[in-house]
């Protein structure tokens, strides 16, 4: 791989982020929704990594992620060294394999983000940070799971890996 | 030699990555207890992204603009019914406002009341929602320029619906009601009890900490009681209802549905003249 092509990637690839984090600000009315809504910016850069794990730069994971702490209104940090570690995890995970299936990809993302989500909220609650009721949060994993995987089938359905 | 060399490699990856997580928890740990200068920072940047990127957010928010203004036409007829009938009990109420108005006036010239004339408004409209479901704010396009302040209550038509929480130049964040780290010290109107109006997220906000509850019932009015000094009292937040819980709510005065724009009220400062060289030109 070239080093034009990776730099070439990792600049669609914050491009897209970017976009995604400042999408989510979009103005829709103050009232509170009933149904929490999935994250996006989570699917995006884990499908990716899924697929591309040595072309996407832990710095740009890093920079996404504190850019939508920063929008988002988000405890600095917290999120990011979640979706890092993560990150790392898969990364190590990825190496010792050739090929990932897709109910093995399911089952490790969605139990990836079961385990970020939940050190986030232990250390929301040991740290005094309001956050939602344990409902709402299942359901918040649940629905970002479902659209991971709604994502997933899309892209395997069209016979393609995401390819810049 | 390629072996040692992916080795090395690894290493300084593992010591990098220590070193980045170190840091983010160092940031974390700085920003929960050096709060005000870390969000004076995140304002800063707040500030220079929102305003700028907001072509962005233009056709998403259009779209859904037309989709709501669709939904509305659909509803056309019975809304019309609606304000038909709103507006044969407004004229009642226009003339009772009148004559009270009438009777407050002569009432205040009898007992030489002079009303606190300190606070002002700014409209500010909403350029940005919060982007995660965990906080319900909104961004506002005023800031420190126009005056806004930390602290100052933020209205919808009617009745109150949050407080600004974090002024940028040119925008400011309001943390409405219904977000769970809201709490408002609030009087309810016939009793004169006061509680708290707490956010959980739901559409109507809990209220919690009255001194009895058995004394209120569903249908008072709330308004805030100015305690603490943040938010000026008597502003009206809405009526009290209880859930299928037995759980006591407020219905907000505000419809949060169609708000796009806020008015955000001000202190005005007074700098009084104490001396004539105040007035002194060199």
């Amino acid at each position: 791989m070239s080093k034009y092509s990776f730099i070439f990637e990792n600049t669609v690839f914050l491009f897209i982020g970017v976009v995604l984090v400042i999408f989510a600000l979009t103005p829709t009315g103050l009232i509170p929704s009933k149904q929490v809504f999935p994250d996006f910016l989570f699917c995006f850069i884990f499908i990716i990594l899924v697929r591309k794990p040595k072309v996407i730069s832990i710095l740009s994971v890093i920079f996404l992620c504190l850019l939508a702490d920063l929008l988002w209104f988000r405890p600095l940090g917290l999120t990011t060294i979640a979706y890092i570690l993560a990150a790392e995890i898969l990364r190590t995970y990825l190496q010792a394999r050739d090929k990932i299936g897709l109910v093995e990809e399911i089952i490790l993302i969605t139990t990836l983000y079961i385990i970020i989500t939940s050190v986030q909220e232990v250390t929301k609650f040991f740290t005094l940070i309001p956050s939602l009721a344990l409902g709402d949060i299942i359901s918040y994993v649940m629905l970002t799971s479902l659209l991971y995987v709604a994502i997933v089938l899309i892209v395997r359905v069209m016979g393609s890996k995401l390819s810049f | 030699m390629a072996l040692e060399q992916d080795a090395a490699w690894k290493a300084v990856r593992r010591f990098f990555l220590i070193v980045i997580v170190l840091s983010l928890a160092l940031l974390f740990a700085l920003w929960r207890t050096d709060n005000q200068r870390l969000e004076r920072f995140r304002y800063a940047i707040v500030d220079e992204i929102v305003p700028s990127t907001n072509f962005l957010l233009r056709p998403v928010t259009i779209a859904y603009q037309m989709i709501a203004d669709f939904n509305s036409y659909t509803k056309l007829y019975s809304q019309n019914q609606d304000i038909k009938r709103e507006l044969q009990k407004m004229t009642g109420w226009k003339e009772a406002a009148l004559q009270l108005e009438q009777k407050n006036a002569q009432l205040s010239i009898l007992n030489k009341l002079k009303l606190n004339s300190t606070i002002n408004w700014i409209t500010g409209q909403v350029v940005a929602d919060s982007g995660s479901p965990f906080n319900q704010s909104a961004l506002l396009n005023i800031g420190s320029r126009e005056g806004v302040k930390d602290g100052s209550a933020a209205m919808g038509g009617l009745g109150l619906v949050g407080r600004v929480s974090g002024v940028g130049e040119k925008i400011c964040r309001v943390i409405l009601l219904t977000d769970v780290s809201s709490s408002i010290p609030v009087l309810i109107q016939k009793t004169g009890q006061s509680g708290l109006v707490i956010g959980d997220n739901s559409f109507n906000p809990k209220l919690s900490f009255l001194e009895s509850s058995r004394a209120v019932s569903a249908g008072m009015r709330v308004v805030t009681s100015g305690q603490g000094g943040v938010l000026p009292p008597n502003l009206l937040v809405g009526r009290i209802s209880e859930d299928s819980t037995g759980t006591l709510r407020v219905i907000l005065a505000a419809d949060l549905k169609e708000l796009n724009y806020l008015r955000v009220l001000v202190k005005i400062d007074k700098n009084n003249l104490t001396s004539p060289g105040g007035l002194i030109v060199n």
